[in-house]
């Protein structure tokens, strides 16, 4: 059994596994079709029910599912939708793991799942990622009219 | 404390707020086993648990080798405490019971709407064979039903020649 809280290091070899047997070309395959799986009856209907309130419906749930260190601001009257991740549990997890090495490139899945979904219902994705302090910010902005 | 004013919604949490368990996790790890088995075939699934329980499993590994069985009982007791998921785990010097009626996976995974990967089995009989190779223990599933994952699985001593 690979337990649901093993799942991160398994992801991790998930990645390392499929780039040794495509490259960098099928692993983002890989999270394309993870993206379309996986978050189309989650973020993606939530975005179209509710908007950029989707997103905070949607994060509340994993991110306090997945213990995340963040604070999350939804401010509707500007259209924008933010996360501060100070402590990513994925990453954070993966370095305190010192007998294993992370995928050299483990937070490029965040964007490649989150960015194609959000830019779909017509918001806009930023992010920035310190991949070595297991931090990162996202915001998603509605257009201005 | 989260504020909410009209338009506004803010939340904070810290790592120590909540309890470590996204069972969409088995979802996520089914959708990645699905993909290998369908890009690259059933062996190289089976090579990639293999990979992942040699990185992920060493230091389980390298109790096992010194003939100890403890550490992995006290590891299956952990993980199933963690998953909130019903067992029985019977702990000897010589073997390892374990006998659950339904897979947390396999039943987070059809609760979902989603079917499991062929071969979901290999996440329990390949990562326990390769725990168990070069060690004093062997491994055995002695029975897994694919549609619930209730299963016995067995670890014992190897009987010396």
């Amino acid at each position: 059994m690979i337990s649901c809280t093993e799942f991160i290091p398994a992801y991790s070899e998930g990645f390392k596994f499929i780039e040794s047997m495509g490259g960098r070309e099928e692993l983002e395959k890989f999270w394309s079709e993870l993206s379309d799986s996986y978050l189309k009856n989650s973020l993606q209907k939530l975005i179209e029910e509710e908007g950029l309130a989707g997103c905070y419906t949607y994060w509340s749930h994993s991110l306090n599912e997945e213990a995340a260190d963040f604070t999350m601001i939804l401010d509707e009257g500007q259209g924008e939708f933010s996360i501060e991740m100070h402590k990513c549990p994925s990453k954070g997890m993966l370095l305190q793991m010192k007998h294993m090495n992370p995928h050299h490139a483990y937070c490029d899945h965040c964007p490649a799942l989150y960015k194609p979904i959000v830019e779909k219902q017509g918001l806009t994705y930023e992010h920035e990622i310190d991949c070595d302090n297991a931090s990162c910010s996202i915001r998603i902005k509605q257009p201005k009219k | 404390m989260d504020k909410t004013v009209p338009g506004r919604k803010v939340m904070t949490r810290k790592a120590s707020d909540n309890k470590y368990l996204h069972k969409d996790f088995h979802v996520s790890m089914n959708i990645l086993l699905k993909y290998i088995y369908e890009t690259f075939g059933k062996k190289e699934m089976v090579n990639y648990l293999i990979q992942y329980t040699d990185a992920y499993h060493k230091p389980l590994s390298d109790e096992l080798m010194s003939g100890d069985l403890s550490t992995l009982c006290k590891y299956f007791a952990d993980i199933y405490k963690k998953e909130e998921w019903p067992v029985k785990i019977n702990c000897e010097a010589d073997f390892l019971e374990i006998v659950q009626d339904a897979c947390p996976g396999i039943t987070q995974i059809k609760e979902k709407g989603e079917t499991p990967c062929p071969y979901y089995l290999e996440t329990y009989n390949t990562v326990y064979q390769r725990l168990c190779e070069s060690t004093a223990f062997e491994y055995e599933l002695e029975y897994f039903d694919e549609e619930t994952g209730a299963c016995k699985q067995v670890f014992r001593r190897k009987e010396k020649n």
